[in-house]
């Protein structure tokens, strides 16, 4: 018993190129034998399908002869040449980049140094200035002997006072409390 | 291609001889003539050489490479519209000429044998069906006729869904059917197509 032919339409057109394409689900592939089997008309379209498909083998087969790999291969020499010349063109502006960048480098770092030295020399300096009427008397209160006689002198202002120094800059052990 | 990708030349070199006349074969029928195909060729060669330091072999080499030959024809296509050069149909061997396709085939076969005859004027008619198709179809067909690429690759090598490239390819095929038909009942030439064999035409 023959069913009702099934329009051609684009559709079924999809199914029947996918089916020979070998594209189809299981399921969807049989669907497709099925109408195949059952119609003459959906026979003849495959056909035609494969047969205009098949003539596509006629077409010639595309030769390449060796000059043609050959021009190829220089031409991509070339752009490899010219790629690495461009690159090494490209090469003193960058090393002028990098040099710029490392005299900056070194000169900010050089007036750091700088910087921190001078701080470092005056603190020391301005201590020294500080201490110096001290230093100068040094033997004269060394030839006292008598830390309290010495503080009676300060306290009647017959001895420089001095005033406090940062923990630092204090001796270890000072020679007049060792008396 | 892994060879090629760590700078070995002969590695190329052997890559091209292998894949070169089928590239080449694509892009003839993509292209209006067969210098410009050769033309192209190289250019998907130089293409593969510059880009060989980012390929991965995550999906199939051929996929790869005619993906740079699918960028290179629509590229080609762009520029040939922007220029507007005027279309002419293809001679025998992919050159330019004068005529109608009909035409062409008596010129072509007019001093032939006949079965030489016979296999030419096959030749320019299945040649000429080609150019019935748009240009994604015929990419399409080129890659699932010549490659044997799958409906998965061919998506995967024009950048569209695999929907897409089956609803491309029943369409191709159908229009290869109409247009081959007469030639296949009768042996009559097809139906011609105006600017057949240029990239306006696609």
């Amino acid at each position: 018993m023959s069913r009702p032919l099934p329009e051609i339409d684009e559709a079924l057109q999809l199914d029947l190129v996918a089916y020979l394409d070998g594209e189809l689900e299981p399921e969807q592939a049989r669907r497709v034998e099925q109408l195949l089997y059952n119609h003459p008309a959906v026979q003849e379209e495959v056909r035609k399908l494969e047969a205009s498909w098949d003539l596509l083998e006629e077409l010639p087969q595309t030769q390449v002869d060796e000059q043609f790999t050959q021009s190829t291969v220089e031409l991509v020499i070339a752009d490899l040449t010219q790629q690495l010349q461009s690159q090494q063109q490209a090469l003193p502006r960058q090393a002028r980049r990098w040099w710029l960048l490392l005299a900056l480098v070194l000169g900010v770092a050089a007036f750091a140094t700088v910087a921190v030295l001078d701080s470092v020399w005056l603190a020391r300096e301005r201590h020294l200035s500080q201490q110096l009427p001290l230093l100068q008397r040094l033997e004269q209160y060394e030839e006292v002997r008598d830390i309290q006689f010495l503080e009676q002198m300060i306290q009647q202002k017959l001895v420089p006072i001095l005033p406090p120094q940062p923990q630092d800059w204090q001796p270890r052990s000072d020679p007049l409390s060792k008396r | 291609m892994l060879q090629v990708r760590d700078d070995d030349a002969a590695a190329f070199e052997e890559l091209m001889l292998r894949y070169q006349h089928r590239v080449l074969r694509v892009l003839e029928h993509l292209s209006p003539s067969r210098s410009e195909a050769e033309d192209l060729t190289q250019e998907v060669f130089l293409r593969v050489f510059r880009a060989r330091k980012s390929y991965t072999p995550d999906s199939k080499f051929s996929t790869w490479l005619f993906t740079i030959v699918h960028r290179v024809a629509s590229n080609a296509r762009r520029n040939q519209a922007r220029r507007r050069e005027a279309p002419l149909p293809a001679t025998p061997s992919g050159e330019l000429a004068g005529g109608g396709m009909e035409q062409l085939v008596q010129a072509t076969t007019g001093s032939m044998p006949s079965r030489v005859m016979a296999k030419v004027e096959m030749r320019q008619i299945v040649r000429a069906a080609l150019t019935h198709l748009n240009p994604r179809q015929r990419m399409a067909v080129l890659l699932n006729k010549f490659e044997g690429m799958s409906y998965a690759d061919i998506a995967e090598t024009m950048g569209v869904s695999v929907s897409a490239v089956r609803s491309l390819l029943s369409r191709a095929r159908v229009t290869l059917k109409d247009v081959l038909e007469p030639y296949l009942d009768q042996g009559r030439p097809p139906r011609s197509h105006n600017g057949s064999g240029t990239w306006a035409s696609q």
